[in-house]
């Protein structure tokens, strides 16, 4: 996932390092406030411990091996401010002695492997994980699940920045001046190694590394104090960005009335299609009622036609019952993972 | 400091990581376990080797890390953002001219020859006429359409420019990275990142980073070893797993009581979070020279359209 130079243009390494400079500023301040006159001794040796969770090859079934990147576990050990830093630094190393990542991308690494990453999969653990006692199967699961799902964020992030090159550089006949293949190549080529592969291997090294810990140095094995799981005040600022996500979703329906731009690309209806190609295809007649959905358009049946506030009403209700549905399926899941834990 | 001949040839003989020569006489099962331990090694090998390299003769070991990070930062900048085929050309034999002026071993610019090969691959189907429109150059499909106008498969002009140029890019900037690095010794070159703003809190975090890092790339080298030693069979991948998520905790205690001797040492010496730094002296008019030579590169990389 080390992105080389010469494979991101002017407009996204510069993009990168103007969102990162703030982030350094911020994670040095934050670390300084946490660790204190340790700061340098731990940070360093957070960082060549990463060096080195990289170095260890994973075998895995199939006669292949792979290695992890470690920003998830060193988000958990040291706490995900400290984790920004600390990969920053290994990154730096490696883009310079080891020629293992670029110069002009380092920030847009940065980005991708000390930021998303140990963000993401901090969160993951938290939300899974956060009142798991130390030393239970819940805790090492929501370890592994935070590794997968950081990584996979990360590989995202990644692809994304490759499949724009074509759209953001390109000369006057229109041909790539940077990584060449669009969205459509980069993201399903990168996701689908970092899901099948990378992810399992990172999710492995990052729960029964956090597993080991657990058992032989547990003290060794949570956060410092101010970068633990986050408490109620954390929970309470989750539960207002959730609302304020969902009061933004009419959004969603306005914007496109606005501007005109119609359906979203390949969500066409039956009638859209018909306007488009002169005829509904047979495939698509005969699969397409197969399944009603009890809500379709996010309205109830009859509510076809009604005026734009109505539309809007129901949109707003399927953001609030759509979110419950997910949130209790989180918690549920959440309670059952406990319950296993327990009876472990 | 220049490690002895002796002591590099032994270290060059665990870092060989060619699966038919290190899996003779290894059991399937272990081979992967010794192309890490050979991995670890050439780390090793290479943050120790670095040192010596930058303490020999030559152009770029003369000059100040402070010029060197401004001088070739500008030119992989301007490589960089250069639309041209000819922008990584004209960079490529500057590297290839600072390398042999700076009497650089070809071994330690391998990591941008493997990035040019890595580009190369992923470049390779953009060449053909099948990907992406072009003018053909050289048919390639069917057999004997040699001149044909419409070949079913052909190298596209546009598609090789556009292929040359990534490639060229990704080696040349790799390259002029890495004879940074391996001209200015780990310390000085971090010290050299202060002309680019970054804080001294970084740059001592950084030097204290590579030297356990030297530490550590030992131990994790003697954990692979002594796994190595003990396996005589086929333990199943779980029970590798398993290791490897053992080693990688080991080695995290190992850091953490690492980071609170240092800090109690720190402490001892009157460490009050205050980096205090050897400074710099003044860079010499060779080092302003330099500078404006590369610059004057940069400029010049950007002149043909």
């Amino acid at each position: 996932m080390h992105i080389p130079d010469g494979y991101l243009g002017p407009q996204t390494y510069g993009a990168a390092y103007v969102v990162m400079v703030p982030i350094w500023t911020w994670a040095s301040r934050r670390v300084s406030r946490t660790l204190r006159l340790r700061q340098v001794p731990v940070l360093a040796m957070g960082a060549a411990f990463c060096f080195l969770v990289m170095m260890f090859n994973v075998p895995i079934p199939g006669g292949t091996t792979g290695h992890a990147v470690g920003a998830v576990l060193v988000a958990i050990l040291l706490g995900p401010w400290a984790a920004v830093l600390a990969v920053s630094l290994v990154l730096l190393v490696q883009a310079l002695l080891f020629g293992d990542g670029g110069i002009t991308s380092y920030a847009a690494n940065c980005l991708n492997m000390a930021v998303i990453m140990p963000f993401v999969g901090w969160w993951v653990f938290c939300l899974v994980g956060s009142s798991a006692p130390q030393g239970s199967r819940r805790r090492w699961l929501a370890a592994a699940a935070g590794g997968y799902v950081g990584l996979n964020a990360a590989a995202l992030s990644a692809s994304l920045m490759f499949g724009l090159q074509p759209l953001l550089a390109h000369d006057a006949a229109g041909r790539p001046l940077y990584a060449p293949f669009g969205l459509r190549v980069a993201v399903p080529v990168m996701m689908a190694e970092h899901l099948l592969l990378f992810g399992v291997v990172e999710a492995v090294v990052t729960g029964m590394a956090l597993a080991f810990l657990d058992r032989t140095e547990p003290l060794l094995a949570t956060a410092p104090a101010g970068e633990s799981a986050p408490g109620p005040r954390g929970g309470r600022r989750l539960w207002i960005g959730l609302g304020v996500l969902i009061l933004l979703t009419p959004l969603g329906l306005l914007l496109p009335w606005a501007t005109g731009a119609g359906s979203a690309w390949g969500e066409w209806g039956g009638e859209e299609l018909r306007a488009m190609l002169g005829h509904v295809p047979e495939g698509w007649a005969r699969l397409s009622g197969l399944w009603r959905a009890p809500v379709p358009d996010y309205a109830p049946s009859g509510a076809e036609g009604g005026s734009v506030s109505a539309h809007l009403f129901w949109y707003l209700l399927s953001a609030l019952a759509g979110s419950a549905l997910v949130v209790g399926a989180v918690f549920a899941a959440r309670r059952w993972l406990a319950a296993r834990g327990e009876a472990g | 400091m220049t490690l002895p001949d002796w002591f590099l040839a032994s270290q060059r003989a665990f870092a060989r990581a060619d699966p038919a020569e290190v899996g003779a006489g290894l059991h399937p099962r272990v081979r992967w376990l010794r192309r890490a331990l050979g991995s670890l090694s050439r780390s090793w090998t290479l943050l120790l080797d670095e040192r010596g390299l930058a303490a020999r003769p030559g152009l770029l070991q003369a000059i100040d890390p402070r010029a060197k990070v401004l001088g070739l930062g500008a030119v992989i900048l301007s490589v960089s953002i250069a639309p041209t085929v000819w922008a990584p050309l004209m960079a490529c034999s500057l590297a290839g001219a600072l390398a042999i002026l700076s009497r650089v071993p070809p071994s330690r610019l391998a990591p941008a020859l493997m990035a040019a090969l890595f580009a190369g691959l992923i470049v390779l189907p953009v060449t053909l006429n099948l990907f992406a429109p072009g003018e053909p150059l050289l048919a390639l499909w069917p057999p004997g359409a040699a001149g044909a106008h419409d070949p079913a498969v052909a190298l596209t002009k546009e598609g090789v420019l556009l292929a040359l140029r990534f490639i060229l890019r990704v080696a040349a900037c790799t390259t002029l990275a890495l004879l940074l690095a391996a001209t200015s010794g780990t310390a000085r070159l971090f010290r050299g990142l202060r002309t680019l703003w970054v804080p001294r809190l970084a740059v001592m975090t950084l030097d204290l980073m590579v030297r356990y890092l030297e530490i550590l790339l030992r131990a994790a080298s003697e954990l692979h070893l002594a796994r190595i030693s003990r396996t005589i069979g086929d333990v199943g991948s779980r029970a590798d797993r398993r290791w490897v998520s053992a080693g990688v905790g080991a080695l995290y205690r190992r850091t953490r009581i690492m980071a609170e001797q240092s800090y109690m040492g720190m402490i001892a010496r009157g460490y009050t979070g205050e980096p205090t730094a050897e400074r710099e002296g003044r860079m010499k008019p060779g080092d302003w020279l330099f500078m404006a030579a590369m610059w004057a590169s940069a400029l010049a990389i950007q002149l043909p359209r």
